[in-house]
């Protein structure tokens, strides 16, 4: 196999774990298949002489070469990521990297920009995905329990596969990239943010599953399910937390109305 | 969606509106659609399928209903099917010239047809929509980033991949007061081979991977995670407690 590339995203100027963590199943990849592992990010401005953290974490999270997207719209804040705004950066990525995998963190950001960079270069698009190699074998699979779908193993098309948070660990090394620098042209803006509408997080939603409580955490990466305690229930979620499940239960929604209210501060 | 320069005398056309309606779990569509202008609930079915999700739409305010069927579409991918409805969008365009077009798409599961579809037509598109109002002259949009809800203005066209409420809404008509309207390849000058190669692109049911959660010691500890995700309400750091992951 020739390359893969990552797509990464940072929030509040962090690279975020749901990045760090697709990071590292790129490099698993790429170790096992022979693969470059290019690592994708969009800044305002290229890292100048002893700001280079974030180079130093791609590189020690698996990166090979990373790609720095330069742009200046880029330093506007996270909450603008669309296709309009980081869609040229990632065609660029693509095109500078040709890769047959392109892995993106599940997030906003990556339900922003994956499906269309997938319908852009023609892919395959695999969402909720477990990118694996077993026995040698690369598996691309999606979804879970009879809803779970996979593609040929033999890759004769590029795919394009978003990453759930937590799926996968993160890479820990101390490696060195080659950086390279893509110049991102001025970006039109196609929308303009009106006056802010007042903050408002959805509600966690319960469901039971085989009578265990099972929480959707409605995030923008579309649902997220959390486990309450030890049960049987776990294999069908992104998260579990460990405890008796009527206190935490009551934790979460305290938690979240507390967060909620810190936020709109 | 272009950014809009306000003039107060000019007031933007009614848009058309189309919902694009894989089944009717998409029914929701109708409830963000209601009062931004005519709705045209659309689908493309491959034979095996039969559902009432059109007629459904029809009950519940779409001012028209279309399918395009082939049976090529239980077999192929999600850019042949956005390239098929991206084609009849088109062709039900014409007739009313070049009308502000406004295309919902549901933003579940994989999400990935509206963004193709805004693909194929070359047009901007919004993930994570809640709401969708029509101003004088623009239209508002609401978007779930995080834990907050960014407003954006602009005009159409614009593709929206809307995340659903739970509810449609309720029937207004018991019995439509007009039909479904069939569509064919043939009627959006698109051919088989064109669409048969992404045959080998769709995934195909099979065995699922042994999956396990990420087991966190704490809600506390979890919110953390994912507040720097960003997927969750921004939270002060205070001590998240110990982590076992």
């Amino acid at each position: 196999m020739a390359n893969i590339l990552c797509f990464v995203e940072q929030f509040e100027g962090e690279l975020t774990p749901s990045s760090l963590e697709t990071l590292g199943q790129a490099r698993r990849l790429g170790s096992s298949l022979g693969a470059t592992v290019y690592a994708a990010v969009a800044l305002d401005r290229a890292p100048g002489y002893g700001q280079d953290d974030v180079l130093a974490k791609l590189a020690a999270g698996g990166a090979d070469k990373v790609l720095l997207l330069v742009g200046e719209s880029f330093g506007q804040p996270s909450s603008t990521v669309t296709w309009e705004t980081h869609g040229p950066a990632v065609v660029s990525a693509w095109e500078v990297s040709q890769p047959a995998i392109m892995l993106v963190p599940a997030s906003g950001c990556g339900r922003e920009i994956a499906a269309r960079a997938a319908a852009r270069v023609g892919a395959a698009f695999l969402h909720d995905a477990y990118v694996e190699v077993h026995g040698g074998q690369l598996v691309l699979a999606e979804g879970r329990g009879a809803r779970a779908r996979r593609l040929p193993s033999e890759l004769e098309f590029p795919v394009v596969a978003t990453l759930p948070p937590g799926r996968y660990a993160a890479a820990a090394g101390d490696e060195e990239a080659e950086v390279e620098v893509l110049q991102v042209g001025a970006v039109q803006r196609f929308m303009a943010e009106a006056p802010p509408v007042s903050a408002r997080a959805p509600e966690p939603r319960l469901r039971t599953s085989d009578g265990h409580t099972l929480v959707e955490l409605h995030s923008s990466t579309g649902l997220l399910t959390l486990a309450l305690g030890k049960t049987a229930a776990q294999a069908e979620a992104d998260f579990a937390i460990e405890g008796d499940a009527d206190a935490l239960l009551a934790s979460l929604f305290a938690s979240h109305d507390r967060s909620r209210k810190e936020g709109a501060r | 969606m272009s950014e809009p320069t306000t003039n107060p005398r000019i007031e933007l056309a009614r848009p058309m509106i189309f919902a694009l309606l894989e089944d009717a779990r998409d029914l929701p569509l109708l409830g963000i659609a209601a009062g931004l202008g005519e709705v045209v609930a659309l689908s493309v079915r491959g034979t095996s399928s039969a559902d009432t999700t059109l007629l459904d739409a029809l009950a519940r305010g779409a001012s028209r209903a279309v399918q395009v069927s082939d049976p090529i579409f239980d077999a192929v991918d999600y850019l042949a099917v956005a390239h098929t409805l991206a084609c009849a969008v088109r062709h039900l365009c014409v007739p009313h010239g070049s009308p502000p077009v406004v295309v919902l798409a549901g933003d579940r599961g994989r999400g990935a047809v509206g963004p193709a579809v805004a693909e194929r037509l070359t047009l901007p598109h919004l993930g994570a929509v809640y709401g969708v109002e029509l101003a004088r002259d623009h239209l508002l949009v609401d978007r779930q980033l995080g834990a907050s809800v960014q407003r954006l203005r602009g005009t159409p066209p614009v593709v929206l991949a809307c995340v659903l409420p739970r509810e449609a809404p309720a029937p207004v008509a018991a019995t439509p007061s007009v039909e479904l309207e069939l569509l064919d390849l043939d009627a959006l000058h698109i051919t088989q081979q064109e669409l048969l190669h992404r045959r080998r692109f769709r995934p195909e049911p099979g065995a699922a991977l042994p999956s396990a959660p990420r087991v966190f010691a704490s809600v506390d500890r979890l919110a953390d995670r994912l507040a720097r995700d960003g997927v969750w309400p921004h939270r002060k750091s205070a001590d998240p407690g110990p982590v076992r992951e």
